[in-house]
């Protein structure tokens, strides 16, 4: 009687996790890391923990435009030698401090190169908007 | 024997392998539309639009140019925005927040009764408009502009560039008094086997 040599049985196992892993890794969506620990450095910044000691806010300024919105801008440097992708959003407060809900708070996407820095700017919704609070988090893409 | 033992391990593997990919990949949930986790494709997206949208809105209010109409808010209509990409995309995706984000500021209203080729956005307040006849707003400001797309490729890296051209007319003086351009790139990456 012939048998299959061992390596050739081995090869069948490898490859069936092989594919099992491919589908399960590449059909799924897109997902971002878990916030799991947000740290406030500011009361109006708020950074994902995964991002300390790669990317620091060095500064925030105010300003208004067009007479009455609240202008923003963040400076973002990166501290490493490595090019690092976060998202970002600015979130807009009425002067009693609650939050504008219209339009909702979209998150966008910057890179950064290694020791580079960037500014972030934003104008506020309307001119109800007299506080903000910028987050920050790291995306992770699987592309 | 030895043989034996081997052969079920690998088909153990295998079940194992099969029951991981049926039950891995089958998952649906909602997710924020405005949030980080929406899907990221090569494709124009629906936070490209946001994005492009919120931009152009937040260029023009920095350029202080909304300050010259003499009335504010000034009345806005929309003009031909051209799509020139390979999608098949409603225009109203840009559109759409421009004007919502454009009214928000309180420079601007938008007028819903006069479009490009006498087509209205609402046709029924027009009618009605006419009935009474109701004075047709003096439009200050007329938005156009073209979304144009670059496509490129080399061997495992595909690049899309997405490009916003937009204008701000004042119909008075019929100069552009405001333009600006956003460019959204994203790249795709082939997978190991060159499949994904």
């Amino acid at each position: 009687m012939k048998f299959q040599s061992p390596l050739s049985r081995f090869g069948i196992l490898f490859v069936s996790i092989a594919i099992a892993l491919l589908f399960s890794a590449c059909n799924a969506p897109v997902r971002m890391a878990e916030p799991a620990d947000w740290e406030s450095e500011r009361d109006y910044v708020q950074m994902d923990q995964s991002l300390q000691g790669q990317v620091v806010i060095k500064d925030v300024n105010r300003s208004e435009v067009s007479g009455n919105l609240l202008q923003v801008q963040a400076e973002v440097q990166n501290t490493s030698r490595r090019m690092t992708r976060f998202n970002y959003a600015f979130e807009w407060f009425n002067e009693d401090g609650i939050l504008i809900t219209s339009p909702p708070v979209t998150w966008k996407t910057r890179q950064i190169e290694g020791n580079e820095s960037i500014f972030l700017t934003a104008v506020a919704p309307n001119p109800e908007a007299k506080d903000f609070r910028l987050k920050v988090m790291r995306t992770v893409s699987r592309n | 024997m030895k043989f034996q033992k081997l052969f079920s391990l690998s088909g153990l593997a295998f079940l194992s392998s099969v029951l991981l990919f049926t039950s891995g990949c089958r998952s649906t949930q909602y997710v924020d539309a405005d949030g980080p986790r929406t899907i990221v494709t090569r494709d124009l997206n629906i936070q490209d639009w946001a994005q492009a949208a919120d931009e152009m809105v937040q260029s023009m209010v920095e350029s202080g140019v909304l300050e010259r109409a003499p009335e504010q808010p000034a009345v806005m209509a929309v003009s031909q925005i051209v799509n020139d990409t390979s999608e098949s995309v409603n225009i109203e995706r840009l559109t759409g927040r421009l004007r919502a984000s454009l009214n928000r500021t309180g420079k601007i209203v938008t007028t819903t009764t006069i479009g490009l080729g006498d087509v209205p956005d609402d046709p029924l307040a027009q009618r009605e408009a006419e009935l009474r006849s109701a004075e047709r707003p003096e439009v200050f400001w007329t938005l156009s502009g073209i979304i144009m797309e670059d496509r490129v490729r080399t061997r495992r890296t595909a690049q899309s560039t997405y490009i916003f051209i937009l204008r701000l007319t004042e119909v008075d003086s019929q100069l552009a008094l405001w333009e600006d351009e956003r460019r959204i790139t994203k790249q795709e990456s082939r997978g190991f086997l060159g499949i994904f």
